[in-house]
């Protein structure tokens, strides 16, 4: 049979306008029935945590949310969202990103190297072969291991943003893919200043983010700060002020530059290298959640993660070959 | 709520779903697929697009936004429930559907727009 759709016989927008007030200014007894609700049926909503075991308990993924990275060039928003994705794909999570300013295989190098905690560009796997067969078996132990956790979107530079939000849909119904990460906002909407644009755009996004249940995490940038070491907070993100008014939760990633710079001069000492962070993902906003704030972060060259404390040793997918 | 979005964007694009509207409050895994997809892929048994909105557990049935139900024929599995399931059923109501039905485990809940008040209560 043929697919029938026939004619509304009501104008429905204007209804829906008409009603609007109706529909939403409601008596708190409302609420408070809703309150009573969850302490009948408490609901243990599914959570997917960030890598560290020190911001379990703070900051909490939930499925139908948007999460906003912002940062500075270079500070960190890809590695520490690279690592993110990772930590989720260990969780059980299923993994989609799309970058629009990186291949995915640069994209996949560095979570490679994030995954099995060393460096194959370093002197030791360098012309030897033993050095090229534990590179080798590294990176296929990688393979096998993203099989059925992580998918990428093969696209550079501009899309539309109903690109996007397709090639959103179908990794969520076809792959059941359960975190989306978008990188980023400015590769999708054209021109800085189309605020409308952008507004419609993490609409959109959270529209299906709540219709699918899935968790998408959107990559943006902030304005050029006044000095490097001016510590962002959601009020900074480039763009209209509605990407952060819809979004869930705000996460941005400062790098700690004035400490790099006292490293560099010769002034930092090891008291300070231990109690200052290189890196802080301040949370400035989060929804469903309680806290708030801060949490430091210490970057490990060889395998490019970020450890919760200072001298930490990177958490280590990868298990070597013992024969 | 998974499933509104598209019969809202049909509602207000003025056209209609020939078929009744399914609104589920439960969550299989199979309600949830139908939600996701019933605007994408047409029902094996009749061929049309047969809206399935699926309704959480943490949706409250007060504060539930259901005006896309407004004239249309709607059938409420109500999964969760005697007294969560009259306050669904009232809350679709409100928003004045053409027919509206759900079968409980010893009686069928019935209303239609032109009875209007409390409906029909046939006991099985």
């Amino acid at each position: 049979m043929a697919n029938v759709f026939t004619p509304d016989d009501i104008d429905f927008a204007a209804y829906e306008h008409e009603t609007d007030a109706q529909q939403k200014v409601l008596p708190a007894s409302s609420w408070v029935q809703e309150l009573i609700d969850r302490i009948r049926n408490p609901i243990r909503a599914k959570q997917a945590f960030m890598p560290w075991r020190k911001t379990a308990q703070l900051v909490q993924f939930r499925p139908g949310e948007v999460t906003l990275w912002g940062g500075a060039n270079g500070n960190g928003k890809s590695l520490v969202t690279g690592q993110v994705a990772l930590s989720l794909c260990g969780q059980g999570e299923r993994v989609a990103i799309a970058s629009f300013e990186m291949k995915p295989i640069k994209t996949l190098e560095r979570m490679g190297r994030q995954w099995s905690g060393t460096n194959p560009a370093h002197p030791a796997y360098a012309g030897n072969d033993d050095g090229q067969r534990i590179l080798i078996d590294t990176y296929e132990q990688f393979r096998d291991w993203t099989d059925n956790k992580l998918w990428l979107y093969d696209q550079q530079g501009t899309v539309t943003t109903a690109q996007v939000c397709a090639v959103v849909r179908y990794a969520a119904v076809e792959l059941k893919v359960t975190h989306f990460v978008v990188d980023s906002l400015m590769k999708c909407v054209q021109g800085e200043d189309d605020y409308n644009g952008q507004k419609l755009f993490v609409d959109e996004l959270t529209a299906i983010a709540r219709d699918h249940c899935i968790h998408i995490h959107l990559i943006h940038h902030i304005k050029k700060p006044a000095s490097e070491d001016h510590k962002p907070n959601k009020y900074d993100m480039k763009g209209s002020g509605a990407i952060t008014d819809q979004v869930d939760n705000v996460i941005a990633v400062w790098r700690n530059k004035p400490k790099e710079r006292k490293r560099d001069e010769g002034l930092l000492t090891d008291e300070a290298d231990v109690k200052e962070p290189d890196c802080l993902l301040i949370c400035d906003k989060q929804r469903n959640g309680e806290w708030e704030g801060s949490i430091g972060l210490w970057f490990e060259r060889d395998s490019q993660q970020f450890v919760a404390s200072h001298g930490e040793e990177p958490l280590v997918l990868y298990t070597p070959d013992m024969q | 709520m998974i499933g509104h979005t598209p019969l809202l964007k049909m509602r207000r694009d003025g056209v209609l779903p020939y078929d009744v509207v399914h609104v589920i409050d439960g969550d299989s895994e199979f309600a949830i697929e139908l939600a996701q997809q019933w605007h994408r892929i047409p029902s094996s048994a009749n061929g049309l697009f047969t809206p399935h909105v699926v309704v959480g557990q943490e949706d409250s049935p007060e504060r539930l936004d259901v005006r896309f139900c407004r004239q249309l024929g709607v059938v409420l599995e109500a999964n969760r429930g005697q007294e969560r399931a009259q306050r669904l059923f009232k809350a679709i109501r409100a928003v004045e559907p053409a027919i509206l039905c759900c079968a409980m485990t010893d009686e069928i809940w019935f209303y239609t727009k032109e009875q209007g008040g409390n409906g029909k209560r046939i006991h099985a």
